[in-house]
């Protein structure tokens, strides 16, 4: 019964629907919520989903972390290091574009007192 | 406090909508990873011993894929300035707000300060050896200046220094890729000595350990300023003009 | 010299900013200039050599990153570096701020969207792409929330929102590709793109598509652009429809061409390329903001430029390059001049381009419209001519007779805005022109007839890129890291 849980087959399968039901939680929020900070949080949920989906996809049951210790001494059978270098540049840009939406939030309340998204309609035909 | 919530039309619309999106693509991804081709992950960790660098995932970082950490940073950077650009108060009129400190908190903080920063230097420098790096340590330095900001509302950060250490290391690193160019020809390429017996040592590597002190300075001077700058909107009660 | 420079350059100078508020304002703009000067200059240097080029990051590709320069992308760095140039020239005049930290900040974003823009042109990396698609984004929504006023404020969060919607679709796509190919190499991907599941090869393309026309304005993803355009400044909307929308319509096209989808997708992207052009003409009529329907206007013109790129044959898309660099420096034209007006009237109805008195001015706007509308001797007609006859040669009349009646629409406001423009009994304004903005303007005027009266000078140019996109075996092999 262990073995069932322990293979390749089922992990790729509980990571994938798993992450992708926070991205469809995400998508809904960003879709439907009227308050600025909602729709930026709802942005990062959806981003999180899509970088568990990806780094979990790549983990394959057996293989060990790639840094070479003591007992390691050549890098065989670990698992693929740049899925995990590409993840790390991405966590960086979604926290820039977070904390730069943010700053437009507050810096909007400050001048109109609101931060509702559907009031937005200064610029239109 | 009313907490009904009301089902809008709308929402029950777009969340069978969206969750109609997924089941279909779901049906899709569950076969996505198959074993068509060998990835070039794989061609780098037979690679990786050249670079005499114990954590795989650090020299795909800063050397193979160098390139992206230094857009990265730049994000970061430009990031930091927007941010500095909306909250800056050079140009409007406010009534400083004066917080309370607690005198306990305060003590206990500036007891804690100098072990979390050791240990943000600590991860920073051991970058390529253990799990770790630039950016992980940076944000564990800003946490320090966090929890300085907790204890403490009225507190001023040092501008000077923190724009200094930003943008001297943002140049150095644009320098150390303009040095490999001179010196080997490619553009970020590892003129340092790196013999391979040095692996699992502190000064080895070449220059990934170098570009990882750079990005580990400017990512903390960054998230501190970045920190501060949130803070500081507490502290500002608007002036209006009758 | 390395073609790195084009990124590492701008960066430095970015990162150098803060000191520079010690000094006058004017060393910061001269250094601006100074620095896209030589951008250009370099630029017209590799007009000259052989293609294409390459200089790789760290390591070889395709295990590595690295820059490949050939003919399609050179057209287009031309036009951004000319581009950076031409409005560093014209914010020597603009600002007369008192506060530097404020100025230094701008030129902090105008040097990183430019370089962003470029380095999208000639990565051979996707995620690398990716990288630069964000820098050129916060650029861009910073610039426009730059005047920190209500309504720019409102334009920044609009475009982040929708531009964070774009750059999740494109990291999914980028996700999917690696789990099934397993490189995130151009020239990789482009060999082995035929093997990967066709389902989920649709899905890629969907999701490479929604992301990059989100931004690309093409429709129906281009609700946000006039909202955008009218929140900002005038030269920013300068920069933002002749360099940004054409950096994320090359890496579209590119990819479209590299990955083989040209033979699947051809109808789709023509047909969406026609309504785009007709649905943004025909809002364009009733607009009464100035702003907005030039940025209806340049969404047309996009929409041209994707019915003529979309198409396979070589002379169509020679003629789509052709028009594209003539509306870069038209428009440019255009939202410099409005610059200025707007900045001495203070409003922005359609009826301040009668209320200046300026003999110069007019003129310039007239060759400026003239130009985008495609009326001869200026170079918007060579442009639509090339197009009209690459559609005559593939023996598609339909588009022909389409693109015809509905410039007839567009003719209409253009000649609209000409009228007012002449209208002698309105009270004029004097408007103050600085002599550099002289210089410039007349410039690109003068540019622009010349492109006109002899078109040959830029259809050599073309040709050559339109004969790499659509033969890109020397590319792929550079990109390959074939014989390094």
């Amino acid at each position: 019964m262990l073995d069932f849980f322990n293979s390749n087959e089922t992990i790729h399968f509980i990571i994938t629907v798993s992450t992708m039901l926070l991205f469809t939680i995400g998508l809904y929020g960003v879709f439907t919520q009227k308050n600025l900070v909602k729709v930026l949080i709802s942005f990062d949920i959806m981003e999180t989903a899509l970088f568990l989906f990806f780094i979990g996809l790549h983990y394959d049951f057996g293989r060990v972390a790639p840094i070479v210790d003591g007992n390691l001494n050549t890098f065989t059978n670990m698992v693929d290091p740049v899925p995990q270098a590409m993840i790390l540049t991405t966590i960086v840009i979604g926290l820039a574009i977070l904390a730069l939406g943010l700053s437009f939030g507050i810096e909007y309340f400050r001048l109109t007192g609101t931060n509702d998204i559907s009031k937005m309609n200064e610029l239109r035909d | 406090m009313n907490l009904k919530k009301e089902f809008r039309l709308k929402h029950i619309v777009l969340s069978l909508l969206s969750s109609a999106l997924m089941l279909s693509i779901l049906g899709l991804l569950l076969h996505v990873k198959s074993g068509l081709h060998k990835s070039v992950g794989d061609i780098i960790l037979t690679l990786n011993m050249e670079t005499a660098t114990a954590n795989a995932v650090t020299s795909v970082v800063t050397f193979f894929r160098g390139i992206d950490t230094l857009g990265e940073v730049t994000v970061l950077f430009l990031a930091t300035t927007g941010i500095a650009l909306m909250l800056s108060t050079s140009q409007r009129t406010y009534e400083k707000v004066v917080h309370q400190e607690s005198f306990i908190l305060n003590i206990g903080s500036k007891l804690l300060l100098n072990v979390i920063i050791l240990f943000g230097v600590y991860i920073i420098i051991h970058g390529h050896l253990s799990p770790g790096g630039g950016f992980q340590g940076g944000v564990v330095i800003a946490t320090a200046f966090l929890l300085l900001f907790l204890a403490n509302p009225n507190m001023h950060l040092n501008h000077f220094i923190l724009t200094l250490g930003e943008s001297l290391s943002g140049a150095t690193f644009v320098l150390v890729g303009l040095i490999g160019l001179f010196k080997i020809n490619i553009l970020f390429g590892n003129f340092l000595p790196n013999p391979v017996s040095e692996i699992g040592e502190l000064v080895s590597g070449g220059i990934i350990p170098i570009i990882y002190i750079i990005v580990g300075i400017k990512v903390g001077s960054e998230m501190s300023v970045i920190v501060e700058y949130f803070i500081k909107e507490d502290n500002k009660k608007e002036v209006s003009n009758a | 010299m390395s073609l790195g420079y084009y990124f590492l350059l701008p960066v430095i100078f970015s990162f150098l900013t803060p000191f520079f508020k010690k000094m006058s304002s004017v060393s910061l703009r001269g250094s601006s200039v100074l620095l896209n000067l030589f951008l250009f200059l370099q630029t017209l240097q590799y007009t000259q050599m052989s293609m294409p080029q390459i200089s790789q990051f760290s390591i070889a590709p395709p295990v590595g990153i690295a820059f490949v320069l050939d003919n399609f992308s050179l057209l287009f760095l031309l036009i951004f570096t000319f581009s950076g140039f031409i409005v560093s020239l014209y914010m020597m005049w603009y600002f007369k701020v008192s506060d530097s930290t404020h100025e230094a900040r701008f030129y902090v974003f105008f040097s990183m969207l430019i370089a962003g823009s470029i380095g999208m042109i000639l990565s051979c990396d996707i995620f690398n792409v990716y990288i630069f698609f964000e820098i050129t984004g916060i650029s861009s929504y910073a610039l426009s929330a730059y005047n920190k006023d209500k309504m720019g404020l409102e334009a920044g969060i609009k475009y982040l929102i929708i531009g964070s919607v774009a750059s999740i679709f494109i990291v999914f796509a980028i996700m999917l590709i690696y789990l099934q190919i397993g490189t995130v190499n151009i020239g990789l991907i482009a060999q082995r793109y035929s093997e990967i599941d066709p389902k989920i090869a649709v899905l890629i393309a969907l999701m490479l598509f929604i992301g990059f026309g989100t931004k690309a304005e093409l429709f129906p993803m281009n609700f946000w652009a006039p909202d955008i355009y009218q929140g900002s400044s005038s030269h920013v909307n300068g920069l933002f429809s002749s360099v940004v929308a054409k950096a994320y319509l090359f890496v579209l096209f590119h990819l479209f061409y590299l990955f083989g989808l040209n033979t699947q997708y051809t109808i789709l992207l023509m047909s969406l390329g026609a309504i785009t052009f007709l649905v943004s003409e025909l809002t364009a009529l009733n607009q009464k903001d100035i702003k907005r329907l030039f940025a209806y206007s340049t969404l047309g013109q996009l929409g041209i430029l994707f019915m003529a790129l979309a198409s396979n044959s070589s002379q169509t898309i020679s003629g789509a390059l052709f028009h594209l660099t003539s509306h870069s420096i038209s428009k440019l034209l255009i939202f410099l001049a409005l610059g200025i007006i707007i900045h001495k009237l203070k409003d922005t109805k359609i009826s301040i381009v009668g209320d200046f008195k300026s003999m110069f001015l007019t003129v310039i706007l007239v060759i400026g419209f003239l130009s985008v509308l495609g009326i001869p001797p200026f170079s918007g007609f060579v442009g639509k001519i090339l197009i009209l006859k690459g559609f005559a040669l593939a023996h598609n009349y339909m588009a022909i007779a389409f693109i015809l009646i509905v410039s007839i629409i567009e003719a209409v406001y253009f000649f609209r805005l000409i009228a007012i423009m002449l209208d002698k009994s309105r009270t004029k304004v004097a408007v103050s022109i600085g002599f550099i903005n002289y210089i410039v303007l007349g410039g690109l005027g003068l540019l622009i007839i010349l492109l006109g009266v002899y078109p040959s000078i830029l259809t050599h140019y073309t040709d050559l890129a339109t004969n790499a996109l659509l033969e890109p075996q020397s590319y792929l092999n550079y990109a390959l890291g074939v014989g390094l």
